[in-house]
């Protein structure tokens, strides 16, 4: 994570500046940027060259450039001062592509298939009604060089290919555009092979050159890999020209329509069926508008049955019937309750009835704008905060990018509203800076939850003494984000019924033994803890970890770099039965004798991540799945020891224990 | 299976097993304060439903009499709409004001599954469209003044496609 921000990318490395220089000029450096796009040719894979064409000067040319810089990811499964499959490696052309297999130097994220939200540390979605079918879970956020109106995005899946949900551009008008977006069947299990991905997109004039691709992970069997990620349209020679004609479209789209053909119906002469006439005699008079053809159409097509049956057109002998307005107060809000913002706010703008139910305190106790992250603003923040007057809990996760959520607006709303926050999560904020955090601490002293993922800089954002006013949290989430130690232990030594603990990624200036020795001390109701790539937590560490007994979810995923562990495992496991998820990837100094402890003293345990262990054998496996009978994951990814011809074994097991077994293999 | 008589407010006896009209929260407690559960003849007045609303509720509760008690990790879950099965979608198959009285009937019955569910239906109805889609589709006269809808208008520029 290089960037707080989103800044404008021209000034982040000097080939973009070039770029940014040449967009300014009217004429750019054909030539060169020929060369350019050669040389980043992929062997004639993808016909780069045979795509190309010579310029033209007012179309622009056709152009296929790969990612030049990223400006933002949601997580990444490698840390970032490591090249190794970090979210930058999505840089570039394609390094492995068409290769099939695990490799670092591409781009995978943290998670895959559920086993997330069926671990002890699960959240709940906040106001889980605004989720699109097909939530994000994951996001990266790329820039390319030349600014094009796109019309293909191909994304190069080397690993476990199929979790690319949607496609999103940010145009020159400082939208937000969804190029594209997958439906259930499209998310089917691809086959298990490379795949250049290159859904249709919409048709659009948009010009851009930074693009959003989301991820669902719900499908995949093991974690997804990118490997590149490429964008093809024509260049815009004069982005001026270009947006005063995509202005031009628009205004004539506008003309165009109603078609002129059916402006003027219903004909008002006498004639006409007997609908027309029913209609007539009902004085039907339709809101036309602008596009009154289309409506009046739709409108028979959907809703005339409807309006017939209303209005006892069909011979008036039913009884009268009653309308949604009829409804007491409480079933209306309590249909209300069921819509998403959006809709929320559409149906206030129905009438002033609606408008009084839709604004109703209790339909914004809680609030999330993480699925409107794109349009997200501080005007919206400032209508919520009249509205949200019993707030209790808060996801602003993935919102504010590009300005569109001042830091002092935040603070406002926070100051108004957040006194009764319980939960605040704002992941990926990019709007964050001290002096919020510094608020959230003054102000919101009843929370339970705080989740600030992914808010990592350097300096640290966290160093503000004031978050540790805060003594009720039972969740402190801070995944991918820096602090400085000190400021955790007050947390941790004010929190004393903290039970969920996300460290994950943390910088490397925290000294972890500590941390462990006063969770050990402070916070013995911990339930899980989350220090994958915590590097520096050591054998002694591990000791006091132990004394945490009531542990359910334990990852410890890159840390322990030690040659052994002592018998630090062993009291881990005996002194927390309740473990349901242990993970230790690349713990080397796992001995065979600790194997032999999880397998017997392991009798909760649902998840077990063995990932790269060396000592373990195929005898040590089959030891666990006898033992282990609530085990239903077990990663065994990159055990150099168990043999290719013991695979097949594996498989049996696999089946014959019920267990989901992984074997990744370079 | 023991059962029970439920009269409908136009004066019709359904003869009801009794595990089926306890679904009915209303029909619970009537049943349960008033001693009438070992009274074979007993007769539940239901004076705010019809024959016609209670023939349809019946038929829901007969079909969903098995459904497991919601549980608190449900409440997520719950503000969901895409969870409607098919059948409870053909069931509710029917013209608003049907749609609209089977509500009442929920609400007055007690019957959480059935609240949920039409009311979800009807936040289905409203999803996705536009105010004056919305208007038209439940027949609902706009009546803000121009300052007023200039206001709704402006809190709402957020939500308008781009």
């Amino acid at each position: 994570m290089s960037l707080l921000a989103y800044g404008e990318p021209a000034q982040s490395s000097d080939t973009d500046s070039t770029a940014a220089e040449a967009e300014a000029d009217v004429l750019v450096d054909f030539t060169a940027m020929l060369q350019r796009q050669r040389q980043g040719d992929c062997g004639g894979w993808f016909g780069c060259d045979s795509k190309m064409q010579s310029a033209q000067s007012d179309q622009g040319y056709y152009l296929e450039q790969y990612v030049l810089g990223v400006l933002d990811f949601s997580s990444q499964y490698g840390i970032d001062y490591s090249i190794s499959y970090t979210a930058t490696n999505v840089i570039g052309r394609p390094t492995k592509f068409p290769a099939y297999g695990d490799y670092p130097e591409t781009f995978p994220m943290r998670t895959y298939g559920d086993w997330w939200q069926r671990a002890p540390s699960a959240t709940r979605e906040i106001q889980p009604q605004n989720l699109p079918k097909l939530e994000t879970h994951d996001y990266v956020v790329v820039y390319f060089e030349e600014f094009v109106v796109p019309t293909e995005v191909a994304i190069f899946e080397t690993f476990n290919p199929g979790a690319v949900v949607r496609i999103w551009a940010y145009g020159l008008t400082k939208h937000w555009t969804c190029l594209w977006e997958a439906t259930e069947s499209d998310l089917a299990r691809p086959p298990l092979d490379s795949r250049r991905f290159a859904p249709a997109l919409k048709k659009t004039t948009m010009v851009t050159k930074t693009l959003r691709i989301d991820f669902n992970h719900s499908r995949l069997n093991y974690y997804t890999e990118i490997d590149a990620i490429m964008l093809c349209g024509r260049t815009v020679s004069k982005t001026q020209n270009l947006l005063a004609k995509q202005q031009r479209t628009q205004q004539s789209r506008t003309l165009l329509s109603p078609p002129p053909e059916v402006k003027d119906s219903p004909p008002s002469d006498g004639s006409g069926g007997p609908i027309s006439y029913k209609l007539r005699t009902l004085k039907f008079q339709p809101n036309c508008g602008e596009d009154g053809a289309s409506k009046l159409h739709e409108f028979i097509n959907n809703d005339l049955s409807q309006f017939l049956a209303d209005n006892c057109v069909d011979g008036g002998e039913r009884p009268p019937q009653i309308c949604l307005t009829d409804l007491p107060f409480e079933i209306l809000l309590r249909i209300l309750s069921y819509l998403d913002l959006k809709s929320l706010f559409r149906v206030g703008q129905v009438s002033r009835t609606f408008y009084d139910i839709s604004t109703h305190p209790l339909l914004y106790a809680e609030i999330s704008l993480k699925s409107y992250w794109h349009v997200a603003s501080s005007e919206l923040l400032c209508t919520l905060a009249r509205r949200a007057t019993m707030l209790r809990k808060l996801d602003l996760s993935w919102c504010g990018g590009f300005g569109n959520v001042s830091p002092t607006e935040f603070k406002k709303f926070l100051t108004q509203r957040g006194d009764n926050l319980t939960h605040l999560r704002l992941n990926s904020c990019k709007f964050l800076n001290a002096s919020c955090i510094e608020n959230v601490g003054i102000v919101c002293d009843n929370l339970i939850e705080l989740s600030l993922r992914n808010c990592a800089t350097d300096p640290p954002l966290l160093n503000f003494s004031c978050l540790a006013n805060l003594k009720n949290l039972e969740r402190l989430d801070l995944f991918q984000t820096y602090f400085e130690t000190e400021l955790l232990l007050s947390m941790l030594e004010g929190n004393r019924k903290l039970k969920h603990l996300n460290l994950a990624f943390c910088g490397v200036s925290v000294n972890m033994d500590n941390v462990a020795a006063h969770l050990a001390t402070y916070n013995t109701q911990l339930i899980s803890l989350d220090l994958w790539k915590a590097h520096f937590l050591s054998a002694r560490g591990l000791q006091s970890l132990a004394r945490l007994h009531q542990l359910e979810e334990l990852d410890l995923g890159w840390c322990l770099r030690e040659a052994s562990l002592g018998d630090g495992l062993f009291q881990l496991l005996s002194n927390c039965p309740k473990l349901k998820k242990l993970f230790l990837s690349a713990v080397r100094g796992t001995t065979e004798r600790d194997l032999m402890h999880i397998a017997a003293l392991g009798k909760n345990l649902e998840q077990l991540d063995l990932m790269g262990i060396l000592n373990i054998t195929h005898e040590r496996v089959y030891d666990i799945l006898v033992h282990c009978p609530k085990l239903q994951l077990l990663d065994l990814s990159f055990c150099d020891n168990i043999m290719d011809r013991d695979f097949d074994v594996l498989a049996d097991w696999s089946r014959q224990f019920n267990v989901d077994m992984k074997s990744s293999r370079r | 299976m023991p059962s029970i008589k439920l009269q409908s407010s136009d004066e019709e006896i359904f003869d009801t097993d009794i595990q089926i009209a306890k679904c009915s929260g209303t029909i619970k407690t009537m049943l349960e304060d008033c001693g009438m559960e070992d009274d074979e003849n007993a007769i539940v007045p239901l004076p705010n439903v019809n024959s016609t609303i209670l023939r349809k509720v019946l038929t829901w509760a007969h079909y969903h009499k098995d459904d497991p008690q919601p549980t608190e990790d449900d409440e997520s879950k719950e503000k969901r709409t895409d969870d409607i099965i098919s059948w409870d979608a053909d069931f509710l198959k029917v013209d608003q004001g049907t749609l609209f009285e089977l509500i009442l009937a929920a609400n007055y019955l007690d019957i959480k599954g059935l609240l949920e569910l039409t009311c979800k239906t009807v936040a289905n109805m409203i999803k996705g469209k536009t105010p004056e889609e919305i208007r038209k589709t439940f027949n609902i006269k706009k009546d803000f003044t121009p300052a007023e809808e200039e206001q709704v208008r402006k809190e709402n520029e957020w939500c308008e496609e781009k």
